[in-house]
This record gives structure tokens, C-alpha cells and sequence, in this order.
């Protein structure tokens, strides 16, 4: 902080030069702080306060003296807000603990049932997969198998799974676990919610759909306690990222089978990743113990691992500023995020989700593809991000995120307000006239119905068409949106593995995650085309073109891709920033010195 | 005596089966069920869950097989968390609700009762003014607003108090006074009422004739009779306070288990929503019951026939 003195009536000129006035300037980072101080005040007289980013206060207090006690009170006040570099405490605690709010209660621990990004991360901790993957490079690491060999086809693929991955009660893991495991996701009675993800493997649908039985029809043998061979029905070029998804992880047989339902209680629970559950109490916390048997037992630095269920936001935040937790993975309230750009421990990156609107292709005018282009083009992206939401979303009327390695979006249109217009009377529309009022959807949330505000403003202006808002709330809003029962609606989605594929397949005509009643052969059979191309560059410019008809049809309007944001206090490290917002804490170490490495700290993963 | 709180208790079995029965059937008509999520899962899939848990059955399959297993206090599994049941739902969340409640109770009650009587004792009088001003600030601010601004002044300006979590006592002081301020403002209020009507009673001029001391008076005198109504509006409130609340439990980050009414609902957690409903329906019952037989030792007069 720079304090500086001068005559405020050079600075200012708004008090009589009968009236000698001080003024009080701190500089910090390039923002202003200036209090300009009356001398010559007497007892009632109005002190005025100005903050250069024009805020002004005024005050009327008592004596001098009393004035500029205060004033100076607020000046190292002010002062010292500017002065954080950081948001809230940063006061490593005194053991080797890593805590952090996980958001909303997970609903199972089971990986074989979850679905949620709670789960997930209960489950990181708690299992490991065949592959590890390194979310930075999308690359797959290896993980309970030490190697794996890939036939030319990429229809066969033989894990070796190492010898010294261990359950956590001592028992060895093999090859039969994960026939057993992923036999149990494929089951029907299991029930899982994420079965599809093994839909890939040779009659894994058929077993999952009860129409094949004998679960030994399946592509999935133990060759011998330590080799795993998986048949695949087609090629899947993220196949080893699947092997690192929970779905896939491992589970106890003699555990499961014992306790039924039950085996996930902190009590029976036998894992094999890097930490041990040792306490659970929902809607509050659980607490995690390294892991003694963990093969990779020697790079895992944390002793303790807790992570919070705290589900609303603003309270997540305050633990974190009152230095109770140090990391917050996105929660925090949206509207923190402007105010919070400016500390060090804020960061943000994008991540493979998109943001849109869907047409239901099934009520006119919405059938007519030059009407849903016009809604497209009348939208200016880069207003609902940069000015309405602030929260680092990136705009784009593109529906893969172009964030993917090796995929080339291909060009989506810009903002054109006058080629709108021109769509617009081409479908018989002219200046909006005769244009039906159209409905938007969407679940109850304010930031949802900002948007749907904005737009509903945009198109009102850009086309001069009038759309009215409807919120529903969550069940009913699927309800909604399953039975075609809207004409726009708001949807999201979020990659399930890295591959363009998990945008581009939901707007197959089978789909069932494609709500809007647009179904075009042409899309289908590049689809189709794609998953049996072997060559992974052709396959993606394959899936490039099916991406251009689908901006040229616009069944859908993409509006953005969605930013993560996360605070870490700046003593963390080992995290590393990522396009699909996992963040492993294996590697994860807690430096007590942060503070002696000098300022300005290196941001965390850099 | 017993023959009364038995023959209540006899009342209150049809109600509870009236409301099991009520709850169970306003729920089917709520659209949606248990696993609907954002994200399509196979229609093979969904039936299989639905199967798991018996959803694809007749409704009075459902209902026939509902009612046998509560009759042997089996609540079921919860649908949105299935690896618990709701009856370790409400094990677990409730004792967390009650030590809150019980906490917020006696702050309304040391605020609330000496308030009303400072206030009654002068009338009319400055302190009188003041107490009433305050507790008229007290029911207009609502928790929601009262409990972020302890937050932001006693724990993350001041530090005295931490701003959220739950299992040292001194995590349990902002949200304790926060849920009970308004029940304090509450009694402050009908304290003073009824101890300014008692005041006026013909025993208490007696009393005073008699040259009973001030203390003596307002204490042995006047107090039983006044509250009497404060009594009877603890019961609903003390069922009330110790089932939780979802806002004082979101804002201080509580596990109780008053989110659970609201959330459960929202989730169509079908079996969380019943077994909560049933468990607040029951206490409340309780709640009333235990008010009425306190009744008789605050005021001899009433007879139980």
C-alpha cells in the first residue's frame, strides 16, 4: 500500500480553497483508494469519502479528531482488502490433512452404481481402475494393470495386472475381480445407471438387456489371475479411458456378496485405491486414511483426506474464507466469481460441457430449419458470457467444445443480427410478422432464467419476435422435455469420456438423450460411418463433418462451454488443470513453507 | 391419568394411518418418479431399477406392502441414497435436530420468559418500549437473513464463532440462536400478554394486600398462571424445533434432518418422504400429548376425565 498526500483541492476541486482539505491516496495492484479529509471541519459537518471507482460516501460525524480516526480506520481497511492476495485465511492446518467440500451428499459409494460427480470423487479415493488416466494429457496411465497390449483390430485388448495391487484387507486382486465386477455393472438385477458404458464389450448390451444369460458369453475372460483379456464389439478409441472410469473400477466380491446393499458402511467397505474410508456421516463429512497397502503407496503424500458434503453454496464459501477447507471445486456461488477473479487462489479453465438450447423440431415453426438458424444467429453469445454471467464460460455456437485434442471444430457462425433477419422472412417471417409466441423451457434456477431473459430480449430486438418463459421444476422439467412437451428448452451436457463422440452421439436419431424430435438419416449414417472407421484421423474428420450438419440444421443452439472454477488455497499442490475437471489427489501434498518460496506464489499445477 | 394419555394414544393410530395413507398416494400423483436424471438412461435400464425397488408394481401392491412393513417400524430403503435406510436416516439425523432444538429452546426460553416479564412488571415504562421494539425486529427479520448476518459479523469478521459444520459446542451457538430467536420474540410476547392479565387478578391483589415481596409475588404467585399459554404453545413448537430446519441447516451446514422433508420431496425420494412425514406426525402427537399432561401440574384446576 502507497500513501500519498496532497492538497485535495488539486486533486478534486470541489472544496472552497477556504476549506484546506487532505487527501489520502492508496495505490495497490493499480486500484485506487483515495479519502479525502476535511481540516477544517467542525462539529457537524459532512466529511466526504471518495473511493476512485466512484463510489462515494458521506459522513457526518462529531469532532475532528473522531473523523479522522475513523477515516483512517477505513482507509487501512479498505487498504488491506486490496492488499489480500488471497480469499479468506490461508492458514495451513497443523497435520498433514487435505479438506475440501465435495458439494451434494453422493448418492452411493458403490462405483458400480453411481453417477454423480460427488461419487466420483468419494470413489477416486477410495478405488483405482486398470488405467489411471492423466487428465492433462488425456493420455492412460497405468493403473492396476502395469501394461496392456491393444490387437490390430482394436477389438482385443490384454490387461497384466500387477502383483502387488492389493485389496485393502490384505487380499489379492486379480483378473477374476474384474470379471466379477463388471460382470455385476452388465446384470441386470444390479441395476446400474452407467451399464452402458459397457455396452462396448461383446454381448454386454444382450447380457444387460437379459437377452443373453449366460454371462460367459460375454467378451470379458480372466486368461489367469493376472491377465484380463476384453473383446470389444467395435473399435472405441477411448476404451482405456472407460478402464479409468468408476464404473469400471473393481469391487470386493467376498465383500459385496457378504454384506449386500450394506457394503459400502464405513464398517465392511474394502477398497483398493489410495485411501481407506474411515468415517462417514451423511450430509455432513467423510473422512479418509491413506491407504498402508496401496501399491503406489510412496508417492501418496496426504496422511488424511476430508472432504465435506456442504450443498449450499454460500456456506461452502464462507468455510473456505474462514480457512475451514482448502478447495473448493466449483462450490461457490456463481455471482462470487467476478469478485473472486481478482485473487490468486482463484482458477479457471474450461471444461468439455456445453451449454444450449434444444428445438423441438416437432412444432412448427420449429420444423423449418431456416427459422431455427435465424434463433441461432439473433443470439449474441459473447453478451450472455462476458457481461451477463462473468463466470469464464467460453461463448460458442459450437456443440462438441473444441477443447478435444486432435479434433478440428469446424466453423460455427458468428453473431449477425441483419442475416438473421434475412433467415428469418425467407421462412416467411419478414420483421417477425405472423411468427407464433414460442416458449422457453427450463428447470428452476436464476441463472437459467437470466439467460432465458437475455435471449428472449435478443430475439424480441434482433427479430422483433415475442417468446414467454416457463420454469418447472426438476422432475416435472425432465417430465417435460422427455415427452416433447416444450418448444425450447434449456439443456446441458457434460462429456462422459474425451471424445467428441459423446456430444455428437446424443443427437443420433436413437438417441435417447435427444430431446428434440429431429431425426436426419444423413447425421445417423456419418454416425455410423465414424465408429466403424479404424484410421482415428479420418474418424475425426468424419465426425467433423456430422458436427457442420448439425450446425447447419441447428436441432440445437449452443450457447456456451462451460468454465470450472475452483479455489485452492495457494500452500496446496500437485493439482493440475484440466479439460474434464478431475482433479486425482493422489500426487497431493499440503507445502507448510508455502510462504518462504517467495511472492507472488506459482499458481498451483503451473 | 394413564387412562387418559392411553385413550389418546388409541385417538392418535387412525391419524397416523390417515396421514401414511394420504402421504403415500399425494405422492404418485407428483410427476416424475425416484430416478429420473438429466441424463437418458436406456429404457432396459430403467426398468430394472424400477424392478429393484418394486415400482413396477400395481400402486396398491406398493401401498398393501408399505403398510406391513410399517407395522413392523421398517421404513424402507431411501431411493436416493438406497445404501441407507430411512430409519438410519432418521437415526442418524435426528439426535443432530433435537440437540439443536433443545439448544434453541432454552435460549427462547431464557430470553423469551424473563423478557415478557421485565416488560409486563413495566408496563408502559421504557423497558417495556424497548423489549417490544426488539421484538418486533425479532419476527420481521427472518432466519435466513438473521443467520447470514451472524455469520458475516460474529465469524468472518470477528471470528468468535466458526461459520458452519457441526460437533463442537461452539459450532452450535449461531444456528441454536438463530432458530430460536423468533420462538424467543414468540413467548417474549405472549409472556407479557398473559402476565399483564394475571397481574390484574383478584389472588395477586390479595397477595400484594397480604405484603407478599415483589419477587415473591411475580415468581410463586404470577408466573404458574401465565404460563400456562406459553405451555401450550411449546408443544407444536418444540415438534417444530427438534424435526429441523432446512434453512438453518443449509446456511450453518447442519446433518439433521430437516432438509430431508424438502429435499426428499424434490427428489420423489418416496420412501424418506413418508418415513420423515410419519416420524414429524408422531412427535407431534407426542408433543401434544406430553403439553397437556403438563398442564395439570401448572394448573390444578384441570381435571382429566
Amino acid at each position: 500500500m502507497k500513501i500519498s498526500f496532497r492538497n485535495a483541492h488539486s486533486v478534486f476541486g470541489i472544496l472552497g480553497k477556504s476549506r484546506p482539505a487532505l487527501y489520502i491516496e492508496s495505490q495497490i495492484e493499480g486500484r485506487k483508494t483515495g479519502v479525502l479529509v476535511s481540516l477544517e471541519a467542525k462539529r457537524g459537518d459532512v466529511r466526504r469519502i471518495f473511493l476512485a471507482n466512484d463510489s462515494k460516501f458521506f459522513l457526518s460525524a462529531g469532532g475532528y479528531s473522531v473523523g479522522v480516526l475513523f477515516l483512517g480506520a477505513l482507509l487501512l481497511l479498505l487498504g488491506c482488502q486490496q492488499q489480500a492476495a488471497y480469499f479468506g485465511k490461508v492458514e495451513p492446518s497443523g497435520e498433514n490433512v487435505f479438506r475440501f467440500n465435495n458439494g451434494a451428499e453422493p448418492e452411493y459409494l458403490d462405483p458400480a452404481l453411481m453417477v454423480g460427480q460427488p461419487d466420483g470423487r468419494v470413489a477416486q479415493l477410495l478405488f483405482e481402475g486398470l488405467t489411471a488416466m492423466d487428465y492433462a494429457t488425456l493420455q492412460a496411465q497405468p493403473g492396476v494393470a502395469e501394461r496392456w497390449e491393444i490387437s490390430p483390430d482394436q477389438l482385443t485388448y490384454t490387461f497384466h495386472l500387477r502383483k502387488n495391487a492389493v485389496w485393502s484387507d490384505g487380499r489379492p486382486l486379480t483378473a477374476r475381480d474384474f470379471v466379477y465386477s463388471w460382470t455385476r455393472v452388465l446384470d441386470p438385477k444390479t441395476a446400474s445407471r452407467y451399464a452402458s458404458h459397457l455396452y462396448h464389450l461383446v454381448n454386454g448390451e444382450e447380457f444387460n438387456q437379459g437377452l443373453v444369460k449366460d454371462s460367459s458369453q460375454l467378451g470379458l475372460r480372466a486368461l489367469d489371475d493376472y491377465t484380463l483379456e476384453v473383446r470389444l464389439r467395435e473399435s472405441v478409441p477411448y476404451f482405456l479411458f472407460l478402464t479409468s472410469f468408476f464404473t469400471l473400477y473393481p469391487v470386493p466380491a467376498h465383500v459385496v456378496e457378504k454384506f449386500g446393499m450394506h457394503w459400502t458402511d464405513p464398517a465392511h467397505i474394502v477398497g483398493n485405491g489410495p485411501f481407506l474410508l474411515a468415517g462417514h456421516r451423511s450430509h455432513a463429512r467423510f473422512e479418509f486414511m491413506r491407504n498402508p497397502r496401496y501399491w503406489n503407496r510412496d508417492k501418496v503424500r496426504l496422511e488424511r483426506v476430508i472432504a465435506y458434503s456442504v450443498d449450499y453454496n454460500y456456506t461452502s464459501a464462507n468455510m473456505y474464507e474462514a480457512g475451514m477447507v482448502d478447495w473448493l471445486p466449483g462450490s461457490f456461488p456463481a455471482e462470487y466469481v467476478p469478485h473472486l477473479r481478482r485473487f490468486r487462489d482463484f482458477h479457471t479453465n474450461a471444461f468439455l460441457a456445453v451449454y444450449y438450447y434444444s428445438f423441438n423440431v416437432t412444432h412448427p415453426p420449429l420444423d423449418n430449419p431456416l427459422v431455427r438458424r435465424a434463433l441461432s444467429l439473433a443470439v449474441d453469445r459473447r453478451a450472455l458470457t462476458d457481461e451477463l454471467l462473468r463466470g469464464g464460460q467460453i461463448p460458442g455456437a459450437n456443440f462438441v467444445p473444441t477443447d478435444f485434442p486432435s479434433y478440428h471444430s469446424p466453423p460455427a457462425p458468428p453473431y449477425d443480427p441483419a442475416e438473421a433477419a434475412r433467415l428469418l422472412a425467407k421462412a416467411g417471417y419478414p420483421n417477425g410478422k405472423g411468427f407464433p409466441r414460442l416458449e422457453i423451457l427450463f428447470n428452476t434456477l436464476e441463472s437459467h432464467r437470466k439467460i432465458a431473459e437475455a435471449i428472449q430480449q435478443m430475439w424480441a430486438k434482433n427479430l422483433n419476435i415475442q417468446v414467454s418463459l416457463r420454469n418447472e421444476e426438476w422432475a416435472s422439467y425432465l417430465k417435460s422435455l422427455t415427452n416433447l412437451d416444450y418448444d425450447i428448452a434449456r439443456q446441458g451436457w457434460i462429456a462422459d469420456y474425451p471424445d467428441p463422440t459423446t456430444f455428437t452421439d446424443l443427437m443420433e436419431s436413437t438417441n435417447g438423450n435427444n430431446h428434440t424430435g429431429w431425426k436426419n438419416p444423413e447425421y445417423d449414417r456419418l454416425l455410423a460411418t465414424a465408429r466403424q472407421e479404424a484410421d482415428p484421423a479420418r474418424r475425426m474428420e468424419i465426425l467433423q463433418r456430422s458436427e457442420a450438419l448439425l450446425i447447419e440444421q441447428a436441432p440445437v443452439l449452443p450457447l456456451y462451454t462451460y468454465a470450472s472454477n475452483w479455489l485452492l488455497k495457494p500452500y496446496v499442490r500437485g493439482f493440475r488443470p484440466n479439460s474434464l475437471d478431475q482433479y486425482p489427489l493422489n500426487e497431493v501434498w499440503i507445502e507448510k513453507q508455502w510462504e518462504r518460496d517467495g511472492q507472488p506464489q506459482e499458481r498451483a499445477g503451473d | 391419568m394413564i387412562r387418559f394419555i392411553f385413550r389418546r394414544i388409541a385417538v392418535s393410530i387412525p391419524v397416523i394411518f390417515l396421514v401414511a395413507t394420504t402421504t403415500f398416494f399425494i405422492l404418485r400423483l407428483a410427476p416424475g418418479g425416484p430416478f429420473l436424471s438429466e441424463k437418458a438412461i436406456p429404457p432396459e435400464i430403467q426398468a430394472n431399477l424400477q424392478a429393484k425397488y418394486g415400482l413396477d408394481q400395481p400402486l396398491w401392491v406398493q401401498y398393501g406392502r408399505y403398510l406391513r412393513s410399517l407395522l413392523r417400524l421398517d421404513l424402507g430403503p431411501s431411493y436416493k441414497y438406497p445404501e441407507r435406510t430411512v430409519n438410519e436416516i432418521i437415526a442418524e439425523g435426528f439426535p443432530v435436530s433435537l440437540l439443536l432444538g433443545l439448544a434453541a429452546l432454552i435460549f427462547a426460553l431464557i430470553i423469551g420468559i424473563p423478557a415478557g416479564i421485565v416488560a409486563a412488571v413495566k408496563h408502559r415504562g421504557l423497558l417495556d418500549r424497548l423489549t417490544m421494539s426488539v421484538v418486533l425486529v425479532g419476527i420481521s427479520v427472518p432466519t435466513f437473513v438473521l443467520g447470514p448476518l451472524f455469520i458475516f459479523f460474529l465469524s468472518l469478521t470477528l471470528y468468535w464463532f466458526p461459520p458452519a459444520l457441526w460437533g463442537s459446542p461452539e459450532q452450535l451457538v449461531l444456528p441454536a440462536i438463530t432458530l430460536g430467536m423468533p420462538y424467543s420474540v414468540y413467548i417474549a410476547r405472549l409472556t407479557r400478554t398473559e402476565m399483564l392479565e394475571v397481574l390484574q387478578q383478584d389472588y395477586i391483589r390479595t397477595a400484594r394486600a397480604k405484603g407478599v415481596g415483589e419477587f415473591r409475588l411475580l415468581w410463586r404467585h404470577a408466573l404458574n398462571g401465565a404460563l400456562l399459554p406459553v405451555v401450550s404453545f411449546l408443544g407444536p413448537a418444540v415438534a417444530d424445533l427438534v424435526t429441523g430446519s432446512i434453512v438453518i441447516e443449509k446456511i450453518f451446514a447442519i446433518p439433521g434432518l430437516g432438509r430431508y422433508f424438502v429435499e426428499s420431496a424434490f427428489s420423489r425420494d418416496y420412501t424418506v418422504v413418508m418415513g420423515t412425514v410419519l416420524f414429524y406426525a408422531v412427535l407431534l402427537i407426542a408433543a401434544n400429548l406430553a403439553v397437556d399432561v403438563l398442564y395439570r401440574f401448572l394448573d390444578p384446576r384441570i381435571e382429566y376425565s
